[in-house]
């Protein structure tokens, strides 16, 4: 649902030290995708997760948690029904 | 009089657009758009060439206007959305009603806000690793503040 905001790519390469940065880095690049992940001040939607390899960073440090080179940052919306 | 009428109804499944005769007896829903996504208002814009307006407010992916400019056939979101300034504070929770504002771009939005408040860390769980582990209770969070805020939005297209 989010790739036709970013031309259809499913991965994106980021250099920044952490979440929050490559986050940052998503605003400038595709604003419509960064709309759909973060509201207005900054904080990721409540039903999209962002996963630090295999670690919700809602788990731990947020997005202010620190990336590796190598990390795989996954963004994945939850998926609800009934 | 016209020759057809155009009914564009936003609901909590989605929005529809139907069509009826000038004579209003009967109306067939003509097209679906957007279905499973809340729209809780929806404009028919007839300064200039008549343009739908649905304001598609997702829980998943925040608030959008969406618009037509062929009756309803399709429609796309436009490249702005409402939202408040970044240094608010406050996060744009739903869009409430759409109407037409002075010029022909401008549109007024009526829009509740959500204010941000500070998450409770990971709930920890209690016992020694063995066996059944219960939760503890969540941490105290302070009720979230709404408010209803009109505010002049000029969408880019």
């Amino acid at each position: 649902m989010l790739r036709v905001y970013c031309g259809g790519v499913t991965k994106l390469s980021s250099t920044a030290p952490t979440v929050r940065g490559a986050l940052e880095e998503l605003e400038q690049r595709h604003p419509s995708l960064h709309r759909n992940i973060c509201d207005e001040t900054g904080a990721v939607r409540r039903h999209i997760n962002v996963f630090v390899n295999t670690s919700n960073v809602r788990d731990g440090e947020g997005i202010d948690t620190t990336l590796q080179p190598g990390d795989v940052v996954t963004i994945l919306p939850a998926v609800s029904g009934g | 009089m016209p020759e057809r009428v155009i009914l564009s109804i936003g609901t909590k499944k989605g929005q529809f657009v139907a069509e009826g005769a000038k004579t209003r007896r009967s109306f067939r829903a003509a097209r679906t758009v957007r279905v499973g996504v809340p729209v809780y208002s929806t404009l028919i814009d007839t300064r200039g060439t008549p343009r739908i307006f649905a304001s598609s407010c997702n829980p998943f992916f925040g608030m959008k206007v969406l618009r037509s400019t062929d009756l309803g056939k399709s429609f796309k979101e436009t490249q702005s959305a409402p939202a408040f300034p970044k240094d608010d504070g406050r996060a744009l929770a739903n869009i409430w009603s759409i109407e037409p504002g002075k010029d022909k771009k401008e549109l007024l939005v009526r829009r509740r806000a959500r204010v941000a408040v500070p998450q409770p860390r990971q709930r920890r769980l209690v016992g020694d690793g063995r066996g059944h582990q219960q939760p503890r209770a969540r941490a105290q969070v302070a009720p979230r503040k709404r408010r209803a805020v009109h505010a002049h939005h000029h969408p880019r297209w």
